[in-house]
């Protein structure tokens, strides 16, 4: 099977004055491409660096991270830009939406930029937001603007999706109906998902499993078998 | 700890402070600094017009004696009178010398202002112009020789070196550009002269009189009380060697008046929108603050606290520099020509008082404002995000059309534009401000060129001006056509007259000019030749205005020399021309003899013209064309340093504008950024985006930049009345204005780029304001 995503030995420290902070510590995994993984942890484990470094947000203090057959952690910061441009899918906890664009446009201006996007049009009605597509961000609910902010995300028909608590802000079942959409767009795109989650809940509904504590990682679990996010109750 | 939380708060928002910090100063020193050249120019003049009791009137005539001197103190307004003996000397070994001497009865009025010495206490005695004394070698002690019109010699030791307020701008028609080595003045008692014009008569009388007094009746008085003796009644005010000073300083009253103005709108707008929205952007810290129990005491001067350091550093920093450098810089200009003690400069305080006011009340008052607001909310209302405006369709979406061809970072700028009008209005104002500015700047120096362009090729067309001895005669005057080399000549001959209406009297000078004229003409923008009208007289326009006499109508002229009353048709009225002016035929007509007192010549060959004239002896001096443009271009001079100071001060307030609104919008969209950055874009992108606007307020700014400049030259120009100026701007200053605007929007582009490759994305994403 195709790997995804190749992390080896990967270390993130933040120098802050005279201390060091260690906040990812000798780290490796692999992911094979097509997989739902939820990173699970407590605030401050360091599964956030890991996904902002998978994403070319961020650059490791050493290490190497591969995606897709592309060592990253050797880019230099043009590279990274075109990364992340062409092959990466961001979805924030606060959406991060352009406040002065339409849903329509918000889409369009992720897609307008990549080399292969997918219609803007057919990925809003995906998410189920066909009827809003003149509406502003201010406009719509949490959970709406979160999904334009996944569907911002797919129209640029990334390898890998990154989701950074991409719930933290949203009610309980708004947050459930956005995972299920997270975990359809895997299955049904074969496009690979990582899901950043302090909800330890989640962990059934996981192809592949990482705990992180303190910088490592405390188990790496894979599951034949994963639940529907619609079976599991927090 | 609140107090450390507002250290750490004002270091990360010193960037956005720092611009209304440099606009405060720059508003501050420029008002400061512009309205000190009046205050500091007044100041300095009115004391030394005080300390040295200048005279109020300089009565001129002939034969003063005892009885008029009589007659006068019974003229209520006159407090203080100087009968003296005024005349002009030549240096006995150097005719182009010329010494101006007063004789007096005591030194009370126009007391000289010595600098070194004593007061003559012998009648063999003088006391000397110090600059004059400097350029021609001589010293107290040394004896100086002088020749009289008569031929006499007169020999007097320097007891003093001095300076006097009669001599501060010394000259006359031969003596454009003051030279103070050439044209001097001295003053001893009035025995030293008792044997020129006989014992205890005189031709001059200085008067001080009661301030306020009315001007034309004192004159009517002084006329009533001598006679036909007194030719010519000076005022202060009209003095030009002692007034002209404070008449050019005056005349750009308008410049140190409006530009300010202009300065401190743009100003207030930056601090009000800077104030304003550094405090807003903190209303969530200010419900926090009241939250965690703070009173709402604390809270506001939390939020005061950086207005007024912004106010304090701001005005401190634009004061310094206004007084000593601003201030002293032109000033120094005006003073350069004119033979001033020592002066000192003292800051303005009116102006200080003003400008410390007004940014109080801009930076404080806004702060003020806006943080009583937030106060008034719940704070748990204030800790909450403001909700965020509803996006309306912008203008341009209404046209279909417009809006589909538009690519799609053409719409993101366009609303970008839009989404905060009260910053696109103050972006294009500020901007507008500049262009303004600069614009102005361009077509004042321009217009001050072109005028002075005009003055050479135009106005003065002969080579060597010529002044003519008074005992010229026809024989003499006619021979100077046929000199070798002169290929062109144009004679006229000034005197001077009284002209009356039925109800008014000014004493004006008389020009009597050929019927037309070729080489030197009446204004700058004269046609050529002109042709003078034979049908009356061409009237001062600024006269006319005091005579009340309008274009047709007729007036009264009665010379010195005659008793007869001479009727004159006013023919036309004139601004930039001087006194009356008629036609050599028109003259004739009132059947006057005609005798030159000038020439203007033209030559193949100047130097050697120049070389006979010397050997003439009808000839009493004589001036090439380019001394007297040099003259009046070293007049200007002053002017277009002020002008540079504005184009400097209109340029950086742009740049200031620029920054300001850029890094303030930079910082409220620093999460947009970061997101795009994320998204992919690159950094060129990013800029295109966010950037363009600035260059779309540049343009526009640009647009409505140029009428309002132009304008602002024009009422400029009209307030510099004693130039006559016409407005005149070369189309490349348009261009270079709106270049300057234009790089400065550039400039700060290129800042607000740099400072975007910098954005931490992730630091930007994670803080949720």
């Amino acid at each position: 099977m195709e790997t995804a995503v190749r992390i080896t030995d990967l270390v993130k420290q933040y120098t802050m004055g005279e201390t060091t902070i260690t906040a990812v510590d000798h780290i490796s995994f692999e992911l094979p491409v097509g997989k739902y993984a939820i990173i699970l942890g407590a605030s401050g484990a360091g599964k956030s660096t890991v996904l902002n470094i998978l994403g070319g947000m961020d650059t490791p203090t050493s290490g190497s991270v591969v995606v897709r057959g592309n060592e990253i952690s050797k880019f230099s910061k043009g590279k990274l830009t075109k990364y992340r441009r062409d092959s990466v899918g961001f979805v924030f906890q606060f959406y991060n939406l352009m406040p002065n664009l339409s849903v329509l446009e918000n889409v369009e201006l992720a897609s307008e930029i990549c080399p292969d996007p997918l219609d803007a049009r057919e990925v809003l009605a995906t998410v189920g937001l066909s009827e809003r597509l003149k509406n502003f961000p201010s406009q719509l609910s949490g959970g709406e603007q979160q999904r334009v902010a996944i569907a911002r995300a797919l129209a640029k028909n990334p390898d890998i999706l990154l989701c950074d608590e991409p719930t933290g802000a949203l009610d309980y079942k708004t947050g459930k109906a956005i995972l299920a959409l997270l975990s359809d767009i895997c299955r049904e795109r074969k496009k690979t998902v990582i899901v950043v989650t302090h909800n330890s809940a989640l962990a059934p509904t996981a192809d592949v499993l990482l705990r992180m504590k303190s910088g490592q990682i405390e188990r790496f679990e894979t599951n034949e078998n994963p639940l529907s996010v619609h079976d599991v109750e927090w | 700890m609140i107090w450390r939380n507002f250290f750490r708060e004002l270091f990360h928002t010193t960037s956005r402070l720092v611009s209304v910090i440099i606009i405060t100063a720059l508003a501050v020193c420029m008002n400061v600094g512009l309205s000190g050249i009046s205050d500091n120019g007044h100041r300095i003049l009115d004391g030394y017009f005080a300390e040295q009791n200048v005279a109020s009137y300089w009565i001129t005539g002939t034969g003063f004696d005892s009885r008029d001197i009589r007659e006068l103190q019974t003229i209520v307004a006159i407090e203080k009178m100087q009968p003296r003996v005024a005349m002009d000397v030549e240096s006995r070994y150097d005719e182009d010398i010329t010494l101006e001497l007063f004789a007096v009865t005591d030194y009370a009025i126009n007391t000289p202002l010595i600098m070194e010495g004593r007061y003559p206490d012998d009648p063999r005695e003088m006391m000397l112009s110090d600059v004059f004394a400097e350029k021609n070698g001589l010293k107290i002690g040394d004896t100086y020789e002088m020749k009289l019109l008569s031929g006499a010699i007169l020999k007097k030791t320097i007891c003093a070196l001095i300076k006097s307020p009669e001599g501060l701008n010394h000259y006359n028609a031969a003596n454009l550009t003051p030279d103070l080595g050439a044209y001097g003045f001295a003053y001893m008692d009035e025995n030293a002269l008792s044997d020129v014009l006989g014992k205890h008569l005189y031709n001059q009388i200085c008067v001080k009189t009661a301030p306020g007094i009315d001007d034309a009746a004192f004159k009517r008085a002084v006329n009533a009380a001598l006679g036909n003796k007194a030719l010519n009644i000076l005022a202060l005010e009209d003095n030009s060697e002692v007034y002209s000073l404070l008449e050019q300083i005056d005349s750009i009253e308008m410049i140190i008046r409006l530009f300010p103005l202009i300065f401190f709108l743009i100003a207030a707008l930056i601090m009000f929108s800077t104030m304003s929205r550094l405090v807003e952007n903190a209303r969530m810290s200010i419900g926090t603050f009241k939250a965690l129990g703070y009173s709402d005491r604390v809270i506001l001067r939390y939020y005061l606290s950086s207005s007024v350091i912004v106010v304090l550093l701001g005005f401190v920093l634009g004061m310094l520099p206004a007084t000593d450098i601003l201030t002293k810089l032109i000033l120094d200009a005006f003073m350069h020509s004119m033979d001033m003690p020592p002066y000192e400069l003292l800051p303005d305080t009116m102006a200080l008082i003003l400008s410390f006011g007004l940014t109080c009340l801009f930076c404080i008052g806004t702060a003020l404002i806006v943080t009583a607001r937030a106060l008034n909310e719940k704070p748990s209302e204030c800790m909450r995000p403001k909700p965020p405006r509803k996006e309306k369709k912008v203008f341009l979406e209404r046209f279909a059309l417009i809006w589909r061809i538009m690519t799609f970072s053409q719409k993101y700028i366009v609303r970008n534009m839009m989404r905060n009008k009260t910053r696109m209005m103050i972006c294009i104002v500020g901007i507008t401000g500049c262009m303004t500015l600069s614009l102005c700047a361009f077509a004042l120096n321009d217009s001050i060129n072109y005028e002075v362009s005009l003055l050479g090729s135009n106005l003065f067309r002969y080579d060597i001006m010529i002044g003519f001895e008074p005992t010229l005669g026809r024989a003499q005057y006619e021979h100077l056509a046929k000199l070798p080399g002169v290929t062109g000549v144009q004679f006229d001959m000034t005197t001077s007259a009284k002209v009356y209406t039925t109800d008014r009297m000014e004493t004006a000078a008389v020009t009597v000019e050929e019927d037309v004229l070729r080489l030197k003409l009446l204004e700058r923008t004269s046609e050529w030749p002109l042709v003078m009208p034979k049908d009356g007289v061409i009237l001062e326009k600024e006269l006319a205005d005091e005579l009340g006499l309008a274009k047709g109508d007729t007036a009264l002229l009665k010379f010195p020399d005659k008793i007869d009353y001479y009727r004159v048709r006013i023919a036309d009225v004139r601004a930039p021309v001087s006194g009356v002016i008629m036609s050599q035929s028109y003259w004739r007509t009132l059947g006057r003899s005609y005798m030159p007192t000038s020439a203007y010549v033209t030559t193949s060959s100047v130097p050697d013209l120049t070389k006979k004239l010397e050997d003439l002896d009808f000839v009493h001096a004589h001036k090439l064309k380019k001394e007297t443009t040099d003259a009046v271009e070293e007049e200007i001079a002053s002017l277009s340093l002020i002008v540079f100071v504005l184009i400097l001060f209109g340029g950086v307030l742009a740049l200031v504008v620029l920054y300001n609104l850029g890094i303030m919008s930079f910082y409220e969209q620093i999460r947009s950024l970061a997101t795009l950055m994320v998204l992919g874009f690159y950094d060129r992108e990013t800029r295109k985006l966010l950037l363009s606007e600035n260059i779309v307020f540049a343009a526009l700014g640009i647009l409505f930049g140029l009428p309002l400049g132009v304008e602002l030259a024009n009422v400029i120009l009209v307030s510099l009345a004693t130039f006559h100026f016409n407005l005149w701007v070369q189309p490349l200053s348009y261009a270079a204005s709106a270049a300057i605007t234009l790089g400065f929007a550039l400039l700060v582009n290129i800042l607000l780029g740099a400072m975007m490759r910098k954005i931490d994305m992730l630091g930007a994403l994670k803080s949720v304001e």
